[in-house]
């Protein structure tokens, strides 16, 4: 008995043990600066000047900013339409892809290629393809359809663009999420519903959306969270611009701190966050309740 | 799957205990970050221990002309070796030399000697009680004050000391591309003014429909800056008359016409709409695509033509810009070096300064290497670079030269800071992408300028 | 009739849809890829396909052929440097990710449960948040313009990842193996590295090459930690290209090419198991 307590024992300290290093490092480069950014939040600091407790003065002005409201109005936009895009299109990838036809293991190596390319490298070349005078979207509209150039990234197209660029990037982990969802489906299924007369569309709204309904949810859940803090696309397509169009919540942060040089600002910004985030989370969550 | 239920409660639980555990949590590390936060305020600089070899760090810019920055680079690191300094030296692009200055300000260990950043000097020498930089009276006499061109003079010249001094400056001058020009049956010396060049435009227009004639950035980067005082001075444009948001003059009768004729142009289909994209190549691209027939820029655009599409640069003309009603004006982009008050070797900094300017005729090389894109800074060489008839077509435009705080012409630290925020370029994507309208615009813009410059002169 | 008719119907749509999927993937990144191998003069002459191929801008961006010695014109300095950070930052994530999940996956000890809720809720955190904070808090640590400063501001992204995947993995070997292990008399650290260590291997080796990329694409921290050029790292350097007064494209889209490779090629090796750790919790329950 006296051993078996010994062991015991011995178990908790190397848990202990063993999780340390990470957690503490953690502490310190997460948990910490998470405490210390809000701590920051209840002051004005101005770079070059010293800091002021304000109390809540930076959280009503910011509740105040407009640019503030356009800018959680454009993360809404951009994050929930490019996911119901990569949505749309990533199950029809992988619905494609699970019909077994001669190459499909090609198209589908093709098709996961945007997940291994980092996005600031897919940021540089759409800025290259999304050129206006020489890049490959106005060469192919003007060569192939006579069409005169268009402005991507001008004020009218931007937004499209950037979730263009988003659903260029995202869909393979979307595709790939379903693929494997798919493959669980058991053939009898489909076969038995086919037997009673049901078509294509409907063995597809009856059996196929319900059976993976959990893994599209959860696939979703985390592309929001991704897309909702993305900065580098934006930061390199279009630093925020036109004017303001694409000022995103992650770069009004970046812009408070390092332009406007307004640090309490930007911490009272980066601490809003965190509810309007985990707002999203709920109702994603509660969706995967029902 | 079996006990899950119970899993469910035991979770439940747990899960207040974890919240407890954390909001418990919070308030530990809060107190903890307080205290950690005052005990690790940057360390007060060591005193000196006798060094074997002074270290210094330089923070250079990067130019558009890479030759240019090799010169600088060979003469630092030539002049190291001379005085047995150990040099540390980095660049940074346009966009981010200025963030990265003040948040090394910031931090308490900025660079000893920085290029860069015309919009620098005001905001770190005007205010008395804040001054990170050291003037540079002695290094002037030393290389010759009477030679130093008068803008550059006055533009640093804060207190009666000068604090800053210019490598080379680029001035903004038109890129004329020739054919379009004998296209529609014209001649050089009919451009002089805004007028002249706009119906010149119109010409171009008509002959090729699908053409923006006129190249001039209107996004949110120093160019659409320029660009607004490129239309604006001439008209009268004027910035500020005194250091107090009273002094202010920007919301006039004048600014509302000139962003009026701006808009107007766009709507013309003479500027073209991706101008307001936020980059600076916008119109450089314009121009070496031959998708404009003119642009208003620093001759780097020109530069990029001589050494990469000749056949281009053949076809350019560089000419004074276009004047107005109330003469011509010409924005002089700063390219300033300055010594920082931190710096532990302020002499031997003053010393580097020197030997960089002081030999005009290597002064002289530098500014050929650039291919027209710097303006130099000493009136000798002035006199020198007019053999080159390319030179001689706009050398002279020095008297136009004018600080962004025209009228007053002093160095101003509101002012800086609103022109590194765009603030100017921000009229025009209110009007033509927010479509409001011209009065909503320039008075909003009006809005911020006179904040910045209340909170930075209090009145 | 019907039937014969849908199926080759089918069967054509079938190509013609992965004939899009396909097309759809590769034309940004044929536009790369011609651009890339292109001589300079050719970029503004607007044609789709090439006319000439060279290597001209992969030599001058590796600081070949070019007169100017200005660093910053070449990404040399700034590849070498991506490189061996995310090498160190990779190896770091992986040993503590792989302490920690184990720790998690098996070790019966109180905290367990909570350290797992802290682990997930890491791993979902919008970094966003911390860039401030980190920024300020390492300013004071003098982690600011140094390696070692980028690296622990990198951990914050990769080692929640690793923790989590690890712990996933972990969890999915047979416990009969350790418990064999344990009867024999082995301690918890022979148990791991001997026994746990080499069956697991796929998945730890996943796990760090998918480290290994995010350090490696990571943009944020090295754009507000790093100001000195020859401390910088890639995606900085490229962003610096595009932001100038002059593009060069091709140079630009050479330098992507060569930020693509280590990321495309290691994550194809490692595909299986990344995607197996990414989707395990999507689709098992």
């Amino acid at each position: 008995m006296a051993d078996k307590k010994g062991l015991l024992v011995r178990e908790v300290r190397e848990g202990y043990l063993f999780s340390l290093p990470a957690f503490l490092l953690l502490f310190f480069i997460l948990f910490f600066p998470f405490f210390y950014v809000i701590y920051i939040s209840f002051f004005t600091k101005i770079f070059g000047y010293e800091a002021i407790f304000s109390g809540l003065n930076n959280y009503l002005e910011i509740l105040r900013d407009p640019l503030f409201h356009y800018s959680f109005y454009i993360t809404l936009i951009y994050t929930i339409s490019a996911v119901i895009l990569k949505l749309v299109i990533g199950l029809g990838f992988a619905i494609l892809l699970s019909q077994k036809f001669k190459g499909h293991s090609v198209v589908r190596a093709i098709a996961v290629m945007p997940w291994g390319i980092p996005l600031f490298v897919i940021a540089a070349i759409f800025f290259w393809f999304f050129d206006y005078n020489l890049g490959l979207a106005n060469l192919l509209l003007k060569n192939l359809f006579g069409v005169r150039n268009i402005l991507w990234l001008g004020p009218d197209l931007v937004v499209l663009s950037i979730i263009y660029v988003n659903v260029w990037k995202g869909i393979p982990f979307f595709m790939v999420n379903f693929l494997s969802a798919l493959q669980t489906i058991p053939r009898e299924l489909y076969e038995a519903a086919e037997i009673d007369g049901a078509n294509s569309w409907q063995r597809f709204i009856h059996i196929t959306i319900p059976s993976i309904k959990y893994v599209i949810l959860l696939t979703c859940l985390l592309s929001t969270i991704w897309t909702f803090s993305e900065f580098d696309t934006i930061f390199y397509l279009t630093r925020g611009g036109p004017g303001y169009i694409t000022h995103i919540i992650p770069i009004y942060i970046y812009f408070q701190a390092f332009s406007r040089f307004d640090i309490g600002m930007a911490a009272a910004a980066s601490v809003l966050t965190v509810p309007l985030f985990v707002t999203l989370i709920a109702v994603i969550l509660w969706l995967l309740r029902r | 799957m079996v006990g899950e239920k119970k899993e469910e409660r035991m979770g439940r639980r747990k899960f207040i205990r974890n919240v407890g555990v954390v909001g418990a949590a919070v308030v530990a590390a809060a107190a903890l970050g307080y205290g950690v936060s005052e005990l690790t305020k940057p360390p007060p600089p060591k005193p000196a221990t006798v060094p074997t070899r002074p270290r210094m760090r330089i923070l250079y810019q990067s130019t558009y002309a890479p030759a240019l920055n090799d010169w600088l680079t060979a003469r630092t690191l030539e002049w190291a070796a001379k005085k047995g300094v150990d040099v540390e030296l980095s660049t940074a692009s346009y966009l981010e030399i200025l963030p990265k200055i003040l948040t090394s300000v910031e931090a308490g260990n900025p660079p000893d000697v920085v290029y860069g950043a015309g919009t620098l000097i005001a905001l770190m020498a005007e205010d008395p009680k804040a001054r990170h930089i050291v003037p540079l009276d002695d290094v002037y006499n030393e290389i010759g004050k009477e030679d130093v061109i008068e803008p550059v003079k006055k533009w640093y010249t804060i207190d009666g000391h000068i604090w800053g001094i210019d490598l080379f400056l680029f001035v903004n001058v038109v890129h004329l591309i020739k054919p379009f020009l004998y296209e529609v049956g014209r001649r050089v010396e009919e451009l002089k003014t805004w007028d002249d060049y706009i119906e010149f435009a119109r010409e171009v227009k008509k002959k090729h429909p699908d053409m923006y004639p006129i190249g001039v950035t209107l996004g949110k980067t120093f160019d659409g800056v320029e660009t607004w005082h490129m239309f604006w001075w001439p008209y009268g444009g004027e910035f500020m008359t005194e250091r107090s948001s009273a002094g202010v003059k920007y919301n006039s009768q004048v600014s509302r016409e000139t962003l009026k004729r701006i808009v107007d142009l766009y709507n013309e289909g003479l500027i073209s709409p991706d101008m307001l994209q936020a980059d600076e190549f916008i119109n450089n691209n314009a121009y070496l695509t031959r998708k404009s027939a003119f642009i208003v820029e620093g001759p780097t655009p020109y530069y990029a033509a001589v050494t990469r599409n000749p056949a281009l640069a053949a076809d350019t003309l560089l000419l004074p810009p276009p004047a107005g009603p109330k003469g011509m004006f010409t924005w002089g982009s700063k390219q300033a070096m300055c010594i920082f008050a931190e710096s532990k070797n302020i002499d031997l900094a003053k010393d580097l300064l020197v030997y960089i300017f002081k030999n005009r005729d290597n002064y002289l090389q530098f500014i050929k290497s650039g291919y027209y894109a710097a303006y130099p800074v000493f009136k000798s060489v002035k006199e020198k670079l007019k053999e080159d008839p390319v030179w001689a077509s706009y050398i002279e435009i020095e008297p136009t030269i004018v600080d962004y705080t025209y009228p007053l012409n002093q160095p101003s630290k509101a002012a800086d800071e609103v022109v590194s925020k765009f603030l100017f370029a921000d009229a025009f994507s209110k009007v033509l992408i927010e479509k409001k309208d011209v009065d909503v615009a320039i008075t909003e813009v009006d809005v911020q300028i006179k904040e910045i410059f209340r909170r930075i002169y209090g009145r | 009739m019907k039937k014969f008719f849908s199926k080759e119907i089918k069967f054509f749509i079938t190509y013609i849809l992965a004939a899009t999927v396909v097309i759809w993937t590769t034309l940004p990144l044929y536009w790369m890829i011609v651009t890339a191998f292109r001589p300079e003069k050719e970029i503004y002459d607007g044609l789709i396909f090439p006319r000439e191929i060279s290597i001209s801008s992969f030599l001058a961006i590796f600081g070949f052929g070019e007169q100017y010695i200005t660093v910053g014109t070449a990404i040399t300095n700034y590849l070498v440097n991506s490189a061996y950070i995310s090498i160190i930052v990779m190896v770091l994530a992986t040993l503590l990710g792989t302490l920690g999940g184990y720790a998690l996956a098996r070790i019966r000890f109180p905290a367990k449960d909570i350290l797992s809720s802290i682990s997930l809720f890491s791993y979902i955190f919008p970094v966003i948040v911390l860039i401030i904070p980190i920024f300020f808090l390492f300013s004071s640590w003098g982690l600011i313009n140094n390696h070692l400063g980028l690296i622990l501001a990198l951990l914050s992204v990769t080692l929640p990842y690793t923790l989590w995947m690890l712990r996933g993995f972990f969890q999915t070997i047979p416990i009969e193996i350790e418990e064999a292990a344990f009867l024999d008399g082995c301690s918890r650290l022979q148990v791991l590295f001997k026994i746990v260590f080499p069956v697991a291997t796929p998945g730890i080796v996943a796990t760090a090459v998918y480290a290994f990329i995010l350090a490696w694409s990571n943009v944020i921290f090295p754009l507000i930690l790093i100001s000195r050029t020859d401390l910088q790292v890639l995606p900085i350097g490229i962003l610096n290209y595009m932001k100038a007064d002059f593009v060069p494209w091709d140079r630009l889209m050479a330098a992507s090419f060569i930020a693509s490779l280590p990321p495309v090629l290691l994550f194809y090796i490692a595909q299986k198991y990344i995607i197996a750790g990414l989707t395990a919790g999507a689709v098992k329950r």
